[in-house]
């Protein structure tokens, strides 16, 4: 059919429609444009248990829950003080009514059980308590040591089933731990789970140590180091240990990028003061060089099709955004706000990117279009920078630091709307975080 | 408080899961710092006001002066500090940073056994990759003024700092310009 | 705040670090306990309505039992992503709420109707006659039209609104808007409430969803947002307070749910 004679032919059948309804104006329609932005309320009682060690088990993997939940800005943990049904096998359909009174909207119940000395089973179900009906069951093998993991990876997939995304929560987050005064600090690599819990550093104290990058794995973490005070691009594999210096340059690297792949280095070489973008290919040790302008161009790094690199430069007199192809070609400023850019981040949704402005004596994290339309800035503060998003997209974490000679620095996060920012517990100060993939 | 960090010998473990107590790897006796760290800096005087004469070359003891072709001398020569400063964003020499720089040469012609990392350092108000480019710029335009003077290239490298080392931690304009600076750290033979 | 101990002291070969010893997780998946829906109703394309005196009742999933061993033969090194085999059971679950791509009652004109619309004039969407399309092509709807119309007119429709912003206020303590998704405004859901007297739910079905996703084709939050729409009709019965005398009005209701956010 042709849309002219597909028009026609639904125009009369409407026309049809019409005359046949003509007597029916009663059915009342209601356009219902409001509604609340309220977070879902979740219940999530301790895991039922037989021992008391299991007890104390379903105790904690509740509250990792529970606060997983919470800290995303979606959820509503019910306080388990308030729940008036007290389930004794999850294998029985809960009381729905119940929970209702409670205002939940959700209850996840769950369960734990001790296979062998190594090996328990961990498992829940997650109710839509309205519905009456189970959204998800999920029951996980591991060890009893394991189980903040397996409260994370519960959280992500609770949350996937009731926002319809991925979740974030078994992640982890690598940064730069801080530790004395202003002008006498000491910077070191560090690495934490995305809640902040098991802090434990990468390296040593010695040499300086900044801007960490997570390879697409997760096993792996770019960086710049100052050791022998020669500042260079190196990578550390996270499980062996192995550290290596990638490449020996007639200049300073720094500012490194792992592709999508994890196959190309993508860094800026400070050649006679003049900084230019580069990319390795980390198998054939080959390196191209991306940029030529006489400006700085810095911080680059990839859309998540590894077709794209959206970097910083002030080649148009102040810092700026701009993208063009992963071979340099087809260069164009994207930012075209008030103030500076910097610091860009490509969403690994592929359709944000994230950035620092800079103007009137502040610095915010904002997030625009990858054409650079659409801005929105999301905070604001004396300096907010080096924004690093969750897997999912979602949440940026940054760097805060404070005015004054104490220049205390701290790791915040914001959703991407602008919601639900608040700090990132970390051991000491800390800056340049980096977020990892989600685990595998 | 929750957490706890502790000293491992080559790395260091820190936990705060609850169920797991801390584990401690290798728990050594405390080593000692193999050199002293020569990026820690006294704090220094305001930016360079040079009071002496510019044409003194030859350097002559005196009784409260610095030994000729210390560390302490060179920055005596310098001014008190072997720093220069810049404008905001920028990357240009001012007439009292190349006359700094010309006494820096100058010493540095007279002890040809010296070498010299030229640190470029940015106030904190830029980003940290920025600052690193922005520091690379005026390490350099340290550089290519001392080569200029007939240093040779290959006794000078240049690095940047960016913002990690700020030598005053005031967050108001006279913080910052004395933090947007060119540092010439002098490594003596022998010395460090 | 944390103390150091001692000096670390930082040798060029960095050891193998605690973090890197994870230990595999696996997953596997709990049987859902479709089965169990399935004993107390036929399966259907719509979410449960509301029975409370079924939902009290402890019902036992009887396929717990026998499906966790059939669980347990999964090798335990099964990575997460290899849950395809036993994925089928959750899509199982998760066909309460409708998939995407099957329009659970494909009535042409219907859709037809939303798509000329949508050709012509935008307004005509919210246009009360082209609704009654809709009304017509539900048998229910169809028997009691002249029940309905009959109570309505001596009425008015000017009275109509008022059932309208009651409900619709209600509504805005029920429905949580799908604020964290993509493209979120244009997550629209058509709904097809019938109320009893007293204000409880006998049924609330999605209508036009077809038509409906189209507005933001492929969006994957096209689930979570019409769960949500049903369950706010749920979360916000009974619905006393609407006038029991006026109840052919309100007795069968279209919600159109368009989050402005």
């Amino acid at each position: 059919m042709t849309r002219l004679t597909r028009i026609l032919f639904f125009l009369s059948l409407w026309l049809f429609g019409w005359f046949l309804s003509l007597p029916a104006q009663a059915q009342l329609e209601i356009d219902i444009s409001k509604g609340n932005l309220d977070p879902v309320q979740i219940a999530v009682p301790d895991f039922l248990a037989t021992t008391s060690s299991e007890r104390e088990l379903g105790a904690q993997i509740a509250d990792v829950i529970r606060a997983d939940l919470e800290r995303s800005g979606l959820f509503k943990a019910l306080d388990p003080a308030s729940f008036l049904e007290t389930q004794t096998n999850i294998d029985y359909k809960p009381t729905f009514a119940d929970w209702r009174v409670i205002k939940a909207d959700a209850l996840v119940s769950g369960r734990i059980q001790t296979e062998s000395a190594s090996r328990i089973l961990v498992e829940f179900r997650l109710w839509d308590v309205f519905a009456g009906q189970q959204l998800k069951g999920v029951r996980f093998a591991t060890t009893p040591e394991n189980w903040r993991r397996t409260a994370h990876k519960a959280s992500d997939a609770i949350y996937e089933a009731l926002t319809g995304e991925s979740g974030y929560f078994d992640s982890r987050i690598v940064f730069i731990d801080e530790r004395g005064p202003k002008t006498n600090r000491k910077k070191r690599l560090a690495i934490m789970d995305q809640d902040g819990e098991n802090p434990i550093y990468l390296l040593g104290g010695d040499d300086l140590v900044l801007t960490p990058r997570f390879s697409p794995n997760s096993q792996t973490i770019v960086y710049l180091s100052y050791e022998n005070s020669d500042p260079n691009v190196y990578l550390l594999d996270i499980e062996t240990g192995r550290r290596e210096r990638l490449g020996d340059f007639p200049g300073m690297t720094y500012a490194p990028h792992l592709s999508p792949d994890g196959e190309t280095l993508i860094f800026t070489m400070a050649r006679r003061g003049n900084s230019d973008i580069y990319a390795m290919d980390l198998r054939s040790r080959s390196t191209s060089r991306l940029t030529t302008d006489p400006a700085i161009d810095v911080s680059a790094n990839y859309s998540p099709d590894g077709k794209k690199i959206v970097f910083n430069s002030d080649r148009g007199g102040s810092p700026q955004l701009y993208t063009m192809d992963a071979d340099g070609k087809n260069v164009k400023r994207i930012s075209f706000g008030k103030g500076r850019y910097s610091a860009p981040v490509w969403s690994p949704r592929g359709d944000k990117i994230a950035f620092t402005r800079s103007g009137g004596g502040k610095f915010g994290i904002g997030v625009m279009d990858i054409d650079g339309k659409n801005e929105r800035i999301l905070t604001d503060s004396y300096l907010d920078e080096s924004p690093t998003w969750s897997p999912n997209g979602r949440v940026i974490i940054f760097s805060r630091e404070y005015r004054g000679v104490d220049g205390r620095r701290e790791v915040w996060s914001v959703d991407l709307t602008g919601q639900n920012l608040r700090r990132v517990e970390t051991p000491g100060m800390a800056s340049d975080p980096a977020w990892s993939p989600l685990l595998q | 408080m929750r957490r706890l960090f502790f000293g491992g010998a080559a790395l260091v473990m820190l936990s705060a899961c609850a169920t797991k107590p801390p584990v401690v790897e290798e728990v050594s006796e405390v080593v000692p710092v193999a050199k002293p760290a020569p990026e820690v800096f006294e704090p220094a005087p305001l930016p360079p006001v040079i009071e002496q004469a510019p044409e003194v070359v030859e350097v002559v003891p005196q009784a409260n002066l610095p030994i000729p072709g210390s560390q302490e001398d060179f920055a005596f020569q310098s001014g008190g500090e072997p720093r220069v400063f810049f404008g905001y964003d920028q990357f240009d020499l001012s007439p009292e940073a190349r006359d700094v720089l010309r006494r820096q040469a100058n010493w540095l012609n007279l002890y040809t056994d010296a070498t010299a990392i030229i640190e470029g350092n940015a106030d904190e108000r830029g980003t940290r990759e920025y600052n690193l480019a922005l520091g690379a710029r005026r390490a350099d335009s340290v550089k290519a003024f001392l080569i200029s003077q007939g240093v040779a290239p290959n006794r000078l490298s240049a690095i940047s700092y960016g913002k990690e080392r700020p030598i005053d931690g005031r967050s108001n304009e006279e913080g910052w310009a004395r933090n947007r600076n060119g540092f010439t750290n002098l490594r003596l033979r022998g010395v460090s | 705040m944390a103390v150091f101990g001692g000096f670390s002291f930082f040798s060029a070969e960095a050891k193998p670090l605690d973090v890197a010893k994870v230990i595999p997780v696996d997953i596997l998946i709990v049987a859902p306990e479709t089965n169990v829906s399935a004993a107390i109703k036929p399966k259907k394309q719509v979410v449960p309505q509301e029975e409370p005196e079924v939902m009290t009742t402890e019902t036992p999933m009887e396929n717990a039992e026998e499906v966790a061993p059939e669980v347990k033969i999964a090798p335990k090194e099964k990575p997460v992503e290899k849950q395809a085999e036993v994925t089928p059971e959750l899509i199982e679950d998760a066909e309460v709420i409708p998939k995407p791509d099957i329009d659970p009652t494909p009535e042409p004109p219907s859709f037809d109707l939303d798509a000329l619309s949508g050709l012509i004039d935008k307004t005509r969407e919210t246009a009360p006659e082209a609704n009654q399309q809709v009304a017509l092509q539900s048998e229910t709807a169809q028997a009691r039209f002249a029940d309905v119309a009959r109570q309505a007119e001596g009425e008015g429709s000017a009275l109509a609104a008022t059932e309208a912003d009651l409900v619709a206020n209600a509504m805005y303590k029920c429905w949580r808007m799908p604020a964290a998704a993509q493209d979120a405004e244009n997550l629209q859901v058509r709904l097809n409430v019938k109320l009893v007297i007293g204000g409880h739910v006998e049924s609330v079905k999605l209508i036009d969803q077809a038509a409906s996703r189209r507005l933001s084709p492929g969006n994957a939050h096209w689930e979570i947002a019409e769960r949500s729409a049903i369950a706010a009709v749920n979360k916000c019965a009974p619905y006393d307070f609407l006038p029991e005398a006026r109840y052919g009005v309100w007795r069968d209701l279209i919600l159109n749910l368009r989050p402005q956010l």
